[in-house]
């Protein structure tokens, strides 16, 4: 490695295309072997194993001591290969296990975090990632801190960080230690620390150098898993080639089954629905789309949110500090968007791929209208009954199985589709891989961004400015396993599911720094008074409106429950900001000239530290 | 004003010309076309509309505009003389 290391920025193409071809082969291995008469379990066992060994070997590789690399991987990752780190960055537990399973249980409504989320991305091009990269910052309360000026600025962001990362790096953990224990046949709570040694394997040693690549290489493991069984599905079933293209006539189809089965009119019984708790029957149409002003904004707000989340979360900022050029960081953008798309457009066709297998009476797949013995005999039924994430209760006690006597975790489209649909086991082994390369890369990035604002914003630039390299750098590794650990921990209480926290994250995030961000570009009167009142305000009042409405019992006012705190916190932060920055000084003559030097991309970046 | 703050204020107004095009753009494919989510599904056993621009449409003009955005600003800095080298 150390001899390539000069030309391996040169020949990325070549490495992970070697590395492609190398896994594919991988993949078709365990099929031989698997038709070979190897049992399951150990299928699953080599498939955990030997990508893990890869994520940490090159996190091994790219081990450094300097600070460029160590906190934007010495800003040479080309704009393509950035947006492939970023979609691993981005994709977490809750796009690749959860959101496919949240639109096959809840619809229409669901699809609010597709627009959401990838939306987002218009916002970081045209308003943050160019300017942020000519800035030319190592973290996110870094530009904060010197655009604004002061500690307590950069306090308020490096708090602002380390609550809207943690809240999300634990959800990642437990994605983690879910895929662990159920691939290795492990305890949740020894998953949970067995997923975060892989996570510390890879950032660790190279910080985000290594993060990066580790993180390409997970993209392409995600991708190739999320695909595959769709396009096999959809094939299998007859509806053609492309799945993405070809679901549209299976949604037409399913809404015939769903008039059927009477899906929506067939509510589960309270006494079954107790017993099925934390699981949930399908009860709403596939594609029942906004009728009532009131689902119209509860769309509207959650597209928001997501978006304002997606263009204030420092862990997705950041990859964009690493590229060449601002140019590059801006097409960076769009690479990213393309390879988030990828996974993004096809959730939907998983989705109704696979409530057709198991509504359709006339497929071997199709499980509704059976027999009760019948359907409880299937294997896959079994496996996800035995680990608590399918249940079926026969309500009415009439020996058949109605479509509300039927329960599920959403979590079980993703991870048992391929066995729902028959296809092999190969196929769940890689699913599990890709769902644990999913949540490992995210709570990668998560983690070197929390450890990052504490070591450089609060350790060297506010506690001691005089560190030496060496001592900084042993400091945010330090503080790496500590967050890490404290996250681990806090993962295995099972305080939170998955995707509530993702959701809480992207609005702590826009609550307290989307208008400081956006405003400190686009607005030079912005002041440091105005951006701390913004961020406190913002971030209080979002904060003070979850806690009310989640834990004290408060009604929600305008249906705008835990979800969507962020449109309270985001109003009040922009009001602050504005009546604050004009009721005081306007910004220093330097202050006033870095914002026009951000402006354009000539020149050298403002900050050099 | 020199010459080059001058050059670099007509930058910035085209700058937010184009910010303001964007943001439009991006406003129509997140909120406005969803407000008709029902009425493009159309009627029953016809194209699924409003799924197709949720799901899949939406995601779409959002690569697409991201692309073209990115096209014009480099284009901008490159008349103005303000892009890297």
């Amino acid at each position: 490695m150390m001899k390539l290391e000069g030309g391996f920025i040169q020949n990325l193409g070549r490495v992970y295309g070697i590395y492609t071809l190398g896994f594919l082969g991988f993949v078709i291995l365990m099929a031989i072997l698997e038709q070979a008469g190897v049992p399951a379990r150990y299928i699953g066992y080599m498939f955990v194993g030997f990508t893990i060994a890869i994520y940490a070997l090159i996190g091994i590789l790219s081990r450094t001591m300097q600070s460029t690399e160590y906190y934007v991987a010495g800003r040479q990752v080309p704009a393509v290969f950035n947006g492939m780190a970023t979609a691993a960055d981005w994709m977490s537990g809750a796009s690749f296990i959860a959101m496919a399973g949240g639109i096959y249980l809840k619809g229409y409504p669901y699809m609010a975090f597709l627009v959401g989320w990838t939306g987002g991305y218009v916002l970081v091009a045209s308003l943050l990632a160019p300017y942020l990269r000519k800035f030319g910052c190592y973290t996110v309360p870094d530009f904060i801190g010197t655009r604004y000026g002061g500690n307590l600025a950069r306090l308020c962001a490096v708090i602002i960080l380390v609550v809207a990362s943690f809240t999300y790096v634990t959800a990642q953990i437990t994605g983690t230690g879910i895929v662990a224990s159920r691939a290795l046949d492990i305890p949740f709570e020894v998953g949970v620390w067995f997923g975060l040694a892989g996570i510390l394997v890879c950032s660790m040693l190279g910080g985000m150098k290594a993060v990066t690549w580790t993180q390409v290489a997970q993209y392409i493991v995600l991708i190739i898993a999320y695909l595959l069984p769709v396009v096999w599905m959809s094939n299998k079933l007859d509806y053609g080639l492309i799945p993405q293209f070809a679901q549209f006539d299976a949604v037409l189809r399913v809404q015939e089954l769903e008039a059927l089965h009477q899906v929506g009119e067939l509510k589960p019984t309270a006494e079954a629905a107790a017993q099925a708790k934390g699981l949930a029957a399908l009860s709403v149409g596939i594609n029942d789309a906004n009728d009532t002003l009131m689902a119209k904004w509860k769309f509207f707000t959650l597209v928001l949110c997501m978006m304002a989340g997606t263009a204030s979360l420092p862990h997705v900022l950041m990859r964009y500090f690493t590229t060449p050029s601002v140019k590059a960081a801006r097409q960076s953008v769009g690479w990213s968007l393309v390879f988030i798309f990828l996974l993004y457009f096809t959730a939907p066709a998983l989705a109704t791929f696979t409530k057709l297998s198991i509504l359709d009476p006339n497929l071997a797949t199709g499980i509704i209208g059976k027999s009760i013995a019948d359907a409880s005999a299937l294997d896959w039924v079994k496996n996800w009954s035995s680990v608590g994430f399918v249940k079926i209760i026969d309500g009415n006690g009439d020996g058949i199985l109605q479509i509300n006597e039927f329960f599920m975790k959403g979590d079980v489209v993703v991870l048992a589709t391929p066995e729902i649909a028959g296809l092999p086991y190969v196929i769940s082994g890689l699913v599990a891989a890709g769902g644990l390369a999913a949540a490992m890369s995210t709570a990668d990035g998560l983690l070197l961004a929390i450890a990052n604002a504490l070591s450089h914003d609060l350790y060297y630039k506010i506690i001691d400015p005089k560190a030496d390299t060496k001592t900084r750098l042993v400091v945010a590794r330090i503080l790496l396993l500590v967050v890490g650990a404290a996250a681990a921990y806090v993962a295995s209480a099972k305080l939170t599911g998955i995707l509530g926290a993702v959701a809480w994250a992207f609005c702590f995030a826009n609550s307290g720094l989307f208008f400081p961000l956006v405003l400190g570009v686009w607005w030079k009167r912005a002041n440091r008074a105005g951006a701390v009142a913004g961020m406190i305000g913002g971030f209080g009042a979002g904060a003070w409106y979850l806690y009310m409405v989640q834990f004290a019992g408060m009604t929600p006012w305008l249906g705008l429950d835990g979800l969507r705190f962020g449109m309270i916190g985001m109003p009040v932060s922009l009001a602050l900001m504005v009546i604050v920055s004009l009721m005081t000084e306007e910004p220093d003559e330097e202050t006033q000239k870095m914002v026009d030097a951000i402006r354009i991309p000539k020149g050298d970046t403002v900050t050099n530290s | 004003m020199s010459n080059e703050a001058a050059g670099a204020s007509s930058h910035w107004e085209k700058s937010k010309s184009l910010l303001y095009i964007t943001l439009a753009i991006w406003a129509f494919f997140s909120f406005v076309v969803h407000w008709f989510g029902s009425a493009l599904n159309g009627a029953e056993g016809s194209f699924p509309g409003g799924y197709f621009m949720a799901g899949q449409g939406s995601q779409i003009a959002f690569v697409i505009l991201i692309f073209w955005f990115v096209s014009r600003q480099n284009k901008l800095d490159d008349e103005h003389g303000v892009s890297e080298e």
